[in-house]
């Protein structure tokens, strides 16, 4: 237990005496008429502005609730927690000032609520700054297309599907599909790239024993130095759920404004929309399709619209967003996915037959896609990329021919034969991100031919024999490959010359 | 079905009636909350009417002090509220000094009871 400093507990003390407001004059004050599942209803505050923090005096100290229903005659306050001390009759004051978190370098590391308050056992964060919860987006002049690759260092979505530094990429998929896995590998490759890029993990109504996996994970691999959680449980008061997104947000452009680059994740706002629904309903909003209230759409569009790429006038930063929605039995066609869908970027699909067939990650080629694609590519993975999406498209067409193995012509055997070494090697473990030019290598090994006569099965084994090997051998090449521009015909040689040596030892 | 009316159309109809002296609205207003079953809005709307009259210059204020008000703090709380005031005076010794003025939608809350509370509210 830390000394106590009654000197300074003196000096606190006079300070806080000191600072405390004193009223000019009369302040707008309200009375709670009635409070329930999470709002209070406040008569009088006629001033009050939407989403103003308003401050209501309990036995146990001051509740935070925020104004979201202005009425004639009363105002529905929704409460950020605490909501069992609030009483009818309790007095309400205005803050004068909308919700704020706290923002800045000294969040990285540290796993907070919504409000910016710790949840890590650590000590209380002091920041310079504070950023606002809600904020309008950057408008058109101020953004700069995408041009910068943001690495996953998953193969499949490095070459299929590159995600660019200011893209909105959507992570869609069943229950249990691995789209939590895609972005913990994402942050973990960040930190191995040494790419400088901040995460920003919000959990949403996520399972605290899985925050607490995830974040035990991040410590693991030495990226929680640069993520910060904005972590939220089901057992938290919808409206903290609601803002958790937003408060992660201002955290992130906290990063962008100042020229360097964020990631957001949104874990999931599947959940999001289920929270909103059910602070709506409470407030009495009047219910749309499917019970959500008419602005769902506006609740993700404002969000995933503050993720942008600035232009060199602005600093040049940029916040990546990879939000996820959960799908129920693979339906991309429902309300919240479909509305999702035509705000991102574009949407990396996760299927559960794939997952059960044991390709992991289980990207669906064909229904996945980014709006940003080669813009946002290395040139090295660009290379062998076109060769990658044209071989796998080719063997799903043909795929249910497959079992008529003695009955087709050479050429499709051998587009199907192709297909399967693609398929195969895109299988990668969790926690294994690639880095640019073992990617090359690999996605080369089979595009060109140098691993057809490799069985399907020892493929991946193939491919880290190759890698090894290089790495032993030609550290040289690899640092240049790793630069991500084009490679040589010299780098080709080398790579083509131990690729084609591999290769024949695991032939059958 | 006729639409039923806001506290604050109504309190805005009895205080313009009210401002003019004409005190049959009271009735009036007895037997709209009794026919609306409003029962339970009496005290909002009484807050809402009081509130309307201070928009038209009638501030009726409720002054809490820990010992009974001198003619001074009277006249100064006058002053601050200004127009025609009309005060109602409390005494309650568990604020134990300071004074609290209150009007329908607005507060003024000098009392060292309410500096103690916003101590325990900080975090020190």
């Amino acid at each position: 237990m830390n000394k106590i400093e009654v000197t300074e507990l003196a000096k606190d003390l006079r300070d806080a005496i000191a600072g405390l407001e004193t009223s000019e004059g009369l302040q707008d004050a309200g009375i709670v008429i009635r409070v329930g599942d999470g709002v209070a209803w406040v008569h009088g505050l006629t001033k009050a502005g939407y989403s103003e923090v308003l401050e209501i005096e309990t036995d146990e100290g001051v509740v935070e609730a925020f104004a979201l229903n202005l009425m004639e005659d009363e105002i529905g306050a929704v409460i950020l927690g605490g909501e069992e001390f609030v009483k009818a009759g309790a007095k309400v004051r205005r803050r004068g000032e909308v919700l704020d978190v706290p923002v800045g370098e000294e969040m990285l590391g540290r796993v907070v609520d919504p409000l910016g308050r710790p949840l890590d056992g650590g000590p209380a964060i002091k920041t310079k700054t504070r950023g606002l919860v809600e904020r309008p987006a950057i408008g058109v002049m101020g953004r700069k297309s995408v041009h910068e690759p943001l690495m996953t260092g998953i193969m499949a979505i490095d070459a299929m599907f590159p995600i660019g530094r200011g893209q909105r990429e959507l992570i869609i998929g069943d229950r249990q599909t691995g789209k939590t896995a895609i972005v913990i590998d994402t942050m973990i490759n960040q930190a191995k790239q040494k790419t400088g890029v901040v995460n920003v993990y919000v959990a949403i109504g996520q399972k605290l024993s899985k925050i607490a996996r995830l974040v035990d994970r991040l410590k693991e691999e030495g990226v929680m130095d640069q993520t910060i959680v904005v972590a939220t449980s089901p057992s938290d008061a919808a409206s903290l759920l609601y803002l958790a997104p937003y408060a992660g947000t201002a955290m992130g452009e906290y990063f962008r404004d100042k020229g360097g680059h964020a990631l957001m994740i949104y874990d999931d706002l599947t959940k999001h929309a289920v929270a909103y629904r059910q602070m709506s309903l409470l407030l009495r909003r009047p219910p749309g399709r499917e019970a959500y209230p008419g602005d769902v759409f506006y609740l993700h569009s404002r969000l995933l619209e503050r993720s942008a790429k600035l232009s060199d006038e602005l600093g040049a930063g940029s916040l990546t967003a990879l939000p996820i929605i959960e799908t129920q039995a693979g339906d991309i066609s429902a309300y919240i996915p479909t509305n999702v869908i035509s705000i991102t970027d574009g949407q990396i699909f996760l299927e559960t037959d794939l997952f059960y067939q044991g390709i992991r990650p289980a990207i669906s080629a064909g229904l996945s896609v980014s709006r940003v694609g080669g813009a946002a590519q290395t040139k090295a993975v660009k290379s062998v990329g076109g060769s990658l999406k044209l071989g796998l498209s080719q063997f799903r067409e043909l795929a249910s021919f497959a079992q008529f193995g003695s009955d087709l012509d050479e050429a499709t055997k051998a587009q199907i034969d192709r297909g399967q070494r693609l398929t195969e090697l895109l299988k990668q473990p969790q926690y294994q991100p690639m880095s640019i030019w073992e990617q090359f290598v690999s996605i080369h090994a089979v595009t060109s031919g140098a691993f057809d006569e490799v069985p399907v099965v020892k493929i991946k084994e193939a491919q880290g024999a190759v890698i090894t090997r290089l790495w032993a051998e030609h550290k040289d090449v690899i640092h240049e490959l790793n630069k991500g521009d084009k490679p040589t015909e010299e780098h080709l040689k080398v790579i083509d010359d131990i690729t084609a040596k591999i290769a024949k030892g695991f032939e059958e | 079905m006729t639409m039923r009316l806001s506290r604050r159309k109504i309190a805005r109809y009895v205080a313009g009636r009210l401002a003019i002296g004409d005190k049959l609205i009271i009735e009036e207003l007895a037997a709209l909350i009794i026919e609306e079953r409003r029962e339970r809005d009496i005290d909002l709307l009484v807050r809402d009417i009081e509130d309307q009259l201070a928009q038209s210059g009638i501030t009726i204020a409720t002054v809490e002090t820990a010992k009974p008000l001198s003619e001074t703090v009277r006249q100064s709380v006058r002053k601050l509220l200004g127009g025609d005031v009309r005060l109602r005076e409390e005494v309650r010794p568990e604020l134990i000094g300071g004074i609290r003025i209150e009007t329908p939608t607005q507060e003024l809350d000098g009392t060292i009871s309410q500096k103690i509370y916003a101590l325990k509210s900080r975090k020190v």
